[in-house]
């Protein structure tokens, strides 16, 4: 199983990307970040 | 030509001894008479000479007042200025003179015609003739020489005169008649070296300046060349980086936005049209983000500034530059125009006035800007040299391309130098005056 965590300051692009990984079982995603600080944190 | 401290020294020195000379040959006359006619030997002059000769005083005041205006005259051409805008005319007056010192002292000295000589070398204004002029020169010294003229006109013989004096006395009176004639042929000739001297530094000179110049004018070039290099390459960039910041950034968004409708839309339709709207937000914000870009390349002066004080602002940055005359007279105060169509006649506009200038050599330009019913015209005319044959070239071509993007036509005619003729096609809502008309 993948953890995937996307970082990027579109909303757009993040929740596309989220839908998009999310149809694919052997992915998981965990909660995403705008920026890169708040994705080390 | 310049002329060097020598040459105008040799002149002065010209001028000085023949008008010495004439005086002494004037005076040999005068005195000469004198002695004869104290000694009583009168007669015998006359059945010496082959012609009866003149009041000796009469000669004497004639020739000393000839050479003192030839000389002045001379003089004047140089230093005054009214003089020398005579130019060739004033040559005449010199020949004349020349003409009358030569008849007054019987031909018995000819060496004012090497000074009239030397006056029009001096004051020629090319170079190429003076050797022909040399040659005249010498020649009409020859020619007049007392002993080729005295073949075909009998002139009183000064050396009869003087061989009425003891031989010493004589001798050394001839002795000085020829010492001026042959110290004049020699300054003539120092002159001429001179002339040549100066003129080949001259020639140098000015060489050496052109070389100066072509260099100077081909680093400006470089300059000029690697000045619009970088401006390019600034704007290359900034477009660059305007580009990926707005448009990159929206496409990306929305290609990824895309993706994820693809997969929602089986799976759940209600999802897929809420992520629809949401990119169809990014790219109207994409657009007004283009939208902002693009006013960034409008052209400096319409930058915050209506049609009209941009073009008067050019318009008197290229008075203050090339000094040209142009007038606007513009009657569009009551006119709407987009952006795009501004942009687009204010370059057409720009261009024709730097053809004016460069092409047409034009002092004044004139810029019409007037309503019609159905269109709005805008007719550029200058003063220059115009063209025989209209060839459209890189800048005419981008003129009619650009105003065909805005609907609109040019013509360029070659009418008391040079017209451009444009006629821009009206849309509803453009012109206030029609607006207002409709109401009514």
């Amino acid at each position: 199983m993948m953890k995937v965590m996307i970082a990027d300051d579109q909303t757009l692009i993040r929740e596309s990307l989220e839908i998009v990984l999310s149809a694919h079982d052997d992915i998981t995603l965990v909660k995403g970040a705008s920026n890169g600080s708040m994705s080390l944190s | 030509m310049v002329k060097g401290k020598h040459l105008k020294q040799t002149r002065i020195l010209l001028i000085l001894i023949n008008f010495i000379a004439v005086l002494y040959n004037a005076s040999l006359y005068l005195f000469a008479t004198n002695y004869i006619v104290l000694h009583q030997q009168s007669h015998a002059l006359l059945e010496r000479l082959d012609g009866i000769p003149g009041n000796p005083v009469r000669l004497y005041v004639m020739a000393v007042a000839a050479a003192s205006i030839l000389c002045l005259a001379i003089l004047a051409r140089e230093y005054i200025p009214q003089f020398t805008k005579m130019g060739d005319s004033f040559i005449v007056v010199e020949l004349l003179l020349m003409i009358a010192i030569l008849v007054i002292l019987h031909d018995s000295y000819n060496g004012v015609i090497l000074l009239v000589f030397m006056d029009i070398i001096y004051h020629a204004q090319d170079n190429k003739h003076w050797l022909l002029l040399m040659i005249a020169g010498f020649a009409s010294l020859l020619f007049s020489n007392y002993g080729v003229l005295s073949q075909f006109i009998n002139f009183p013989s000064l050396v009869v005169y003087l061989s009425f004096y003891p031989y010493k006395v004589a001798t050394i009176l001839l002795f000085f008649r020829y010492f001026f004639d042959s110290f004049n042929i020699v300054l003539f000739i120092v002159f001429l070296i001179t002339y040549l001297m100066d003129s080949l530094e001259e020639k140098q000179h000015l060489e050496q300046e052109m070389q100066m110049v072509n260099q100077v004018n081909s680093e400006l070039k470089n300059y000029v060349a690697l000045s619009e290099k970088i401006a390019e390459d600034r704007e290359r960039k900034r477009i660059a980086r305007e580009i990926h910041d707005t448009l990159g950034h929206a496409l990306t968004g929305i290609s990824a936005g895309l993706d994820a409708c693809i997969v929602l839309i089986d799976v759940s339709p209600e999802r897929a049209k809420t992520q629809l709207l949401t990119v169809s937000k990014v790219v109207r914000e994409g657009i007004n983000d283009v939208r902002r870009s693009l006013n960034k390349l409008r052209p400096g002066a319409l930058e915050n500034k209506s049609l009209k004080a941009g073009l008067t602002q050019i318009i008197k940055e290229y008075e203050e530059l090339s000094k040209v005359k142009i007038d606007l007279y513009y009657e569009w105060d009551h006119v709407d125009l987009d952006n795009t169509k501004e942009d687009v006649l204010f370059r057409v506009i720009q261009e024709s006035i730097t053809n004016s200038v460069r092409h047409g050599h034009a002092k004044h330009i004139e810029i019409n800007m007037f309503v019609e019913e159905d269109h709005y015209t805008i007719i550029i005319q200058d003063d220059g040299v115009g063209c025989e044959h209209i060839v459209y070239g890189y800048g005419l071509t981008q003129m009619q391309e650009r105003l065909a993007i805005i609907g609109a036509k040019v013509e360029f005619m070659n009418i008391n130098g040079f017209r451009t003729l444009v006629e821009i096609p009206k849309l509803k809502g453009e012109d206030e005056d029609d607006e207002s008309h409709d109401r009514r």
